[in-house]
């Protein structure tokens, strides 16, 4: 299954309130800094239609959550970023179990893509990062990689 | 000795045949112990393989390069029920052991003499049969316990912590030649010096002649009358889907089906064999385990050390175990609790952070089904009350150590409480919470049970030769044989109990 373009800069939103760059005394490069969109792409072809399913699915809810929120009456990618991170916040400490889960699948997506960029690895002081980017993210992103 | 046939060098032909005395489907712990014993008794083997061969050079540190290569639906392997429970095995030559922890344990004593009282198996599996064969296993797979010089940290302070309470507890015994503590045994090791199945009985069996087809997922039993008499499988590229030839296999004497504990069913109930009891595909049990992180004051780095290279085995008669989980990085960032600043300023945190897991011998059963059309199977599992209550006593445990061990904070990500703990006391709500097995993000490495051992056709699936009941000459070697959990990790256990039936099964071939 694969997600269309618009959906995966949807979740390229919400990967960038997740972990956003330049947090003062937090790590400076967030999930921006890495293509979310090109991993998704490599993501989607491999992952079990099931997962991307799930994928999808809080995808377009927590896009769409927002609209029935304390008056907001906005998307996801309208809402500003703290009222962002306070939406997520708050679906991570929900009653309702399925509720959790949704932003969880997406964090941990999330999470895959950034954690492979070589440069995040070393940001994170990682003994022995990848010597090299996955070929994703190389054909991605060449002059962001070579960067140090 | 051939090299693994494999999709990409096995020719554009519609069909490749070959025979064998026996053919063995799936290279794990099971099929390869098997294969191992077999062709040292001279026996002619060959092996299938769903998954790829995945050699050290293809080995990466981040997770979803992993995932993609070597792990069974790049891990998204997952049982339903009241909560969702990731079911992590490999798929790979090696079967999941090049993505296993590596640690050793031989079967408890209370639990092969309760496999004695309870499930008949006394001839074939039996104490002193497992011991002798232990002891080969522990010197073959180069088992000892992790060296400090590959603790690290992480295994370092968990030691600690249990030394401070006067907890049993001791560096685990891995199968590893010269750890060199780079954390990474769950994206395969990097240097190839676990020794996992592909680098150790494959290849040994194959220098004996045994032939391996790996990219070819075993679909079809074939018959002669009654009797197992050979497989057919198709070859697919595991990452792009291309299809490749249909391969047929003789077996003159025998099939092994070691597809472990979710495949083995499926492809038993696929071809109609095993169903004498009602029993196949029932009976899924496993070793539920979560985690938790501790922050320390001084830097952790957990990506140095042994993944796994210390344990605490105090409160194993109340049914749960302590381990350190080097887990990978990606991994780690996600358990972390929050989003937003909160979470980057957390990750910032990460070379303080400890990662420690539990893992109890659950009650529930669960149950495994084929999959309509030849999709994925359908996994059913639900924990059960009584083992969620012994999870949150152990949680309890866990953060104890934590604690014990100078830990500043503890981030345990369970609902209901508070998202950082700064001392023993604020785990204490957990005790009030429900016992719902949807407080805990659990995941489940040790499966077992789906194609159990017994006295009879009418209660179990194979007998204690391994033999399917209603099928002569078809026989289940893996983790789906184990009629019980053990509540220690159980690759020991699966290759004892393989390299005991092959023995038997070498007798009658060369009879
Ligand atoms: C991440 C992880 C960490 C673990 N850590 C430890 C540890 O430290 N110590 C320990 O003792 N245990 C550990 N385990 C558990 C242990 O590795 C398993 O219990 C053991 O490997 C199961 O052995 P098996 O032979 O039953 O099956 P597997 O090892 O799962 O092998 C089965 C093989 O069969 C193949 N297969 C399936 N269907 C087909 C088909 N139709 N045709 C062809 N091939 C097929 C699969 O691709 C797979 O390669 C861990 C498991 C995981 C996933
Ligand atoms: S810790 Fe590293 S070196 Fe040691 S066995 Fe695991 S992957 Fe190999």
């Amino acid at each position: 299954m694969r997600l269309f373009a618009f959906e995966k800069r949807l979740l390229a939103i919400i990967a960038d309130a997740m972990l956003p760059s330049g947090v003062p005394g937090g790590l400076q490069r967030g999930a921006a800094s890495v293509p979310t969109e090109a991993f998704l792409s490599d993501f989607e072809k491999y992952a079990p239609g099931e997962s991307m399913l799930g994928v999808r699915a809080a995808t377009w809810i927590i896009t769409l959550l927002p609209l029935l929120w304390r008056f907001k009456l906005r998307p996801f990618g309208a809402l500003r970023p703290t009222d962002r991170y306070a939406l997520l916040n708050r679906l991570e400490q929900s009653r309702f179990y399925l509720i959790r889960e949704l932003p969880n699948l997406l964090k941990i997506v999330v999470c895959m893509a950034w954690c492979s960029d070589p440069r995040v690895q070393r940001d994170l002081h990682f003994l022995s990062p990848d010597s090299a980017p996955p070929q994703w993210l190389l054909e991605a992103s060449e002059p962001a990689t070579s960067e140090r | 000795m051939s090299e693994i046939h494999h999709i990409d060098n096995v020719g554009g032909g519609a069909l490749i045949e070959d025979s064998a005395d026996v053919v063995i489907i799936g290279t794990g712990p099971g099929g390869a112990t098997a294969a191992r014993v077999l062709t040292e008794a001279g026996v002619d083997v060959i092996m299938i393989e769903e998954g790829a061969p995945y050699p050290a050079g293809l080995r990466r540190g981040d997770a979803w390069s992993a995932m993609k290569l070597s792990w069974r639906d790049r891990s998204f392997q997952i049982a339903k029920g009241r909560s969702i429970t990731p079911m992590i095995q490999g798929c790979a030559v090696g079967g999941s052991t090049p993505i296993n922890g590596a640690i050793i344990h031989r079967t408890p004593a209370p639990i092969i003499a309760n496999w004695a009282k309870k499930h008949g198996m006394n001839e074939v599996i039996n104490e002193a049969g497992l011991n002798r064969v232990f002891g080969r296993l522990d010197e073959e797979l180069s088992v000892a316990p992790t060296p400090k010089s590959a603790w690290g940290n992480n295994n370092r302070l968990f030691g600690l912590a249990a030394d401070r309470l006067g907890w049993k507890a001791a560096p685990t015994s891995r199968s590893v030649a010269g750890c060199e503590g780079t954390a990474r045994c769950n994206q395969g090791c990097p240097t190839a010096v676990k020794q996992s199945m592909d680098v150790t009985y494959i290849p040994q069996a194959m220098a004996r002649g045994a032939r391996t087809y790996a990219t070819c997922r075993a679909e079809k039993l074939l018959r002669d009358g009654d009797r197992a008499a050979g497989v057919e499988g198709r070859f697919r590229d595991p990452l792009s889907g291309r299809v490749g030839p249909l391969l047929r296999v003789k077996a003159r004497r025998a099939v092994i089906v070691s597809a472990g504990a979710i495949h083995t069913p499926v492809f038993l109930q696929n071809n109609r064999a095993g169903r004498s009891s009602g029993q196949l595909g029932k009976n899924l049990i496993c070793h539920p385990g979560t985690s938790l992180i501790a922050d320390f004051e001084e830097p952790v780095d957990f990506w140095f050390g042994a993944t796994q290279g210390y344990e605490c085995t105090e409160f194993w008669g109340e049914l749960m175990k302590f381990e350190v989980v080097g887990l990978p990085p990606s991994v780690a960032v996600a358990r972390l609790p929050g989003y937003g600043p909160e979470l980057m300023r957390s990750a910032s945190r990460i070379r303080h952070l400890a990662h420690w897991g539990l893992q109890v011998r659950a009650t529930s059963e669960g149950s495994v089904r084929r999959g309509m059309f030849g999709g994925r199977p359908s996994i059913k599992y639900s924990i059960n009350a009584f083992d969620v209550s012994l999870m949150k006593k152990a949680y309890a445990r866990l953060v104890e150590m934590a604690f014990a061990a100078g830990a500043k904070r503890v981030l345990p990500g369970v609902p209901g409480i508070p998202q950082v703990l700064e001392s023993y006391d604020g785990i204490r709500p957990l005790f009030d919470l429900p016992d719902d097995p949807r407080l805990f993000h659990c995941i489940a490495a040790h499966l077992f049970g789906t194609a159990a051992i017994g006295t009879e056709a009418n209660n179990s699936v194979v007998s204690e030769t391994g033999e399917v009941w209603d099928t002569p000459g078809l026989y289940v070697m893996d983790a789906s044989n184990l009629p019980t959990n053990m509540g220690v990790n159980p690759q020991h256990t699966i290759c004892g109990v393989s390299w005991l039936m092959s023995e038997r099964l070498a007798d009658v071939v060369s009879a």
